[in-house]
């Protein structure tokens, strides 16, 4: 089992630099993953995934990044240009996780998420393909509803560049190219129900948010279910659950081990991420908590 | 005279294919190396799909390296910011000079090349206005908590964007807006500190004559008028070395660039494909590249100095002779300026 850890907030200068600190800390101890929000709007929430990742990537030498990035804002295309940057800074480190902007109902939704992780997947995979969906195209002068199209090998004689001059190509190439293959893992954060035979159908990997044991329990079934329906196996993806780091007077409770056994019991989950008391717990409790977590803990999980 | 460098930018093509993946394996590397041979920034450009792939997005490439360089200053040279929406880049920005401890300077471009527009699904024709009304947004969101912004394509009521900066009133913005008169008068009279595209000495000191003019019709106070260049060198030991090496430099890019991409623009903003070498564009291009001994560049970069120029960004594949061999004389000369000051 794979053990991280997930920051929801930390956007103040002070909470910024202690956020750099704790994770490089994770780093050297050990820690297989970090990921953080995606949020705006106040002066302690952490935005701008891409550059906060960037900045780690080369402050890390093992970690995996993370983030759970809101998708909707922005043309996807554009996000698949700046975490390919961020997989290629971090000698493929990325885990890309998506999020859903805060409020939206799945009728409004889904297919927008659909699609934009599609174009996000097809960006990073193909050279030369064009992208006609009901919300985003590629190129924009695409037709609506021909969904990926990819151009044929050859199937144009040569034409010098000059000659194209200023018309606009029907298939485009978006570079870098991410560093991982086949791909950077897709994730989905399951903040709706409905999130989860989606991940499910179109294998990417799932996050359960902090959720009662029950309700954990339930969301690992519906995603097995949803797996096998779709004809996928299990080894395809993998499923991580977030619970809030278990702290005590003393630092880390007795019982964290406990705990990531039982999560593990009800979910078949093959990842903990503990999300940390931040801003909240200090500093110094944290990074003590993070030792622990990394010589008491983690063994036992590993093995 | 500030130093300024980069890589990447139009320096792959099909003859000469490059691993991407090895560049930004080596990012910090370059920075470093260019913060230890004097140079006092880092600039990364901004392309779009199979043209110049190097980099799409300077700011997150730049963010690599804001916790592995101390010194350097991280330059976007230019940031297309017609392609972004304005509140995100807003947000990125001010992380990236918060993660840089206060050393981001932020260049803007409007883009020209119709498939970037076309891929991101941004209207070109709009392009130039929405450049200026989003660099007013830029300035406003960095340098306030609320802002209020009324424009014709852009409108925020009471909107704050976290994290602040750390540069008061905000990182520097500059309006990198090509060689044209037009340009540098656009940029003058609405005030914003210029950087000036690649050219020969005489456009750029009618381009700054230009600029300055509609300042000062403006409004603008004089010290609000400032002005950076991008410079090209050809530098070897005698000046008939040095045009070898340009011509061979040249043809590569012909080839590549300016034959196939329209990257020569004439006055009326149309790209030429396949322009002939006698054409005059390509010879002003020739010339915008300044080609000489040692002592010739350093001649060339005081005529800059004259001209009031504070930032030069060198484009050259010669870097580390750049630096031995024409920083040294330019940092003595700071130094002193700085000693006369301070006494």
């Amino acid at each position: 089992m794979r053990v991280g850890i997930f920051y929801g907030s930390g956007g103040t200068p002070e909470q910024l630099s202690q956020l750099v600190e704790q994770i490089g800390l994770a780093d050297r101890l050990g820690i297989d993953s970090v990921w953080i929000a995606d949020r705006r709007g106040q002066p302690d929430t952490l935005g701008s995934p891409a550059i906060v990742l960037a900045a780690l990537a080369k402050r890390t030498a093992a970690i995996r990044l993370g983030t759970f990035k809101q998708l909707g804002a922005e043309h996807p295309v554009r996000t698949a240009e700046d975490f390919a940057l961020v997989d290629l800074l971090s000698g493929g480190r990325l885990n890309f996780g998506a999020a859903l902007e805060a409020d939206g109902a799945e009728a409004d939704v889904r297919e927008h998420l659909q699609e934009a992780l599609d174009l996000i997947a097809a960006a990073w995979a193909f050279d030369e393909f064009s992208y006609g969906g009901t919300h985003y195209r590629f190129p924009a002068h695409t037709a609506p509803g021909t969904g990926l199209r990819r151009k044929r090998f050859g199937a144009e004689p040569y034409r010098p560049q000059w000659e194209r001059g200023p018309e606009l190509p029907d298939f485009l190439t978006v570079t870098p190219k991410p560093l991982q293959q086949p791909r950077p893992p897709i994730w989905i954060l399951a903040s709706a129900r409905w999130l989860v035979p989606l991940a499910a159908e179109r294998g990417y990997s799932l996050v359960l948010p902090p959720a009662p044991l029950p309700s954990l329990q339930a969301a690992a079934d519906a995603y097995e279910e949803g797996l096998r329906r779709a004809g996928r196996a299990r080894s395809e993806v993998e499923l991580a659950v977030i619970a809030d780091l278990p702290l005590g007077p003393e630092g880390l409770a007795p019982d964290a081990l406990e705990r990531a056994h039982g999560l593990h019991g009800a979910t078949g989950a093959n990842h903990i991420v503990w999300r940390i008391p931040f801003p909240g717990a200090p500093h110094a409790a944290i990074a003590a908590s993070l030792r622990r977590l990394a010589s008491e803990v983690q063994p036992h999980l590993q093995a | 005279m500030e130093f300024w460098s980069g890589i990447g930018g139009l320096a792959k093509s099909r003859a000469a294919p490059r691993s991407l993946a090895l560049d930004y394996a080596q990012l910090v590397d370059s920075a470093q190396a260019l913060e230890e041979m004097g140079f006092d920034a880092f600039s990364a450009s901004e392309h779009h799909f199979t043209y110049d792939g190097f980099c799409p997005a300077p700011l997150v490439a730049l963010a690599g390296l804001a916790l592995s360089t101390r010194r350097i200053k991280l330059v976007t040279g230019a940031l297309l910011l017609p392609l972004y929406d304005p509140l995100r880049i807003a947000e990125d920005a001010a992380t990236l000079d918060r993660l840089s401890g206060g050393r981001l300077i932020l260049g803007l471009g409007m883009g020209y090349r119709p498939l970037e527009f076309d891929g991101l699904a941004s209207e070109k024709k709009t392009r130039g206005k929405r450049l200026v009304e989003m660099i007013e947004l830029l300035r406003l969101a960095l340098s306030q908590e609320r802002f209020t912004f009324r424009g014709e394509h852009y409108c925020f009521e009471n909107a704050a964007v976290w994290p602040r900066p750390v540069q008061k009133p905000h990182p520097p913005l500059w309006f990198c807006g090509g060689n044209t008169k037009r340009a540098a008068q656009r940029a003058g009279s609405a005030g914003l500190p210029y950087w000036l595209a690649t050219c020969t000495y005489e456009r750029a000191a009618e381009c700054v004559q230009a600029y300055r003019d509609a300042g000062r019709e403006a409004g603008i106070p004089p010290e609000r008028l400032r002005v950076a260049v991008f410079k090209d060198f050809c530098i070897a030991a005698t000046r008939e070395q040095a045009l070898a090496l340009r011509e061979k430099v040249l043809h590569a890019f012909y080839d590549e660039h300016i034959l196939g991409f329209g990257y020569l623009v004439d006055e009326a903003g149309r790209h030429l494909y396949n322009p002939p070498r006698t054409h005059p564009l390509y010879a002003q291009f020739v010339e915008s590249i300044f080609a000489g001994t040692p002592e010739m560049v350093a001649a060339e970069i005081e005529r800059y100095e004259r001209l009031g120029v504070e930032a030069m960004f060198v484009a050259t594949g010669q870097k580390e002779l750049f630096a031995r061999e024409v920083l040294p004389a330019f940092r003595k000369r700071s130094a002193d300026r700085r000693a006369t000051n301070n006494p």
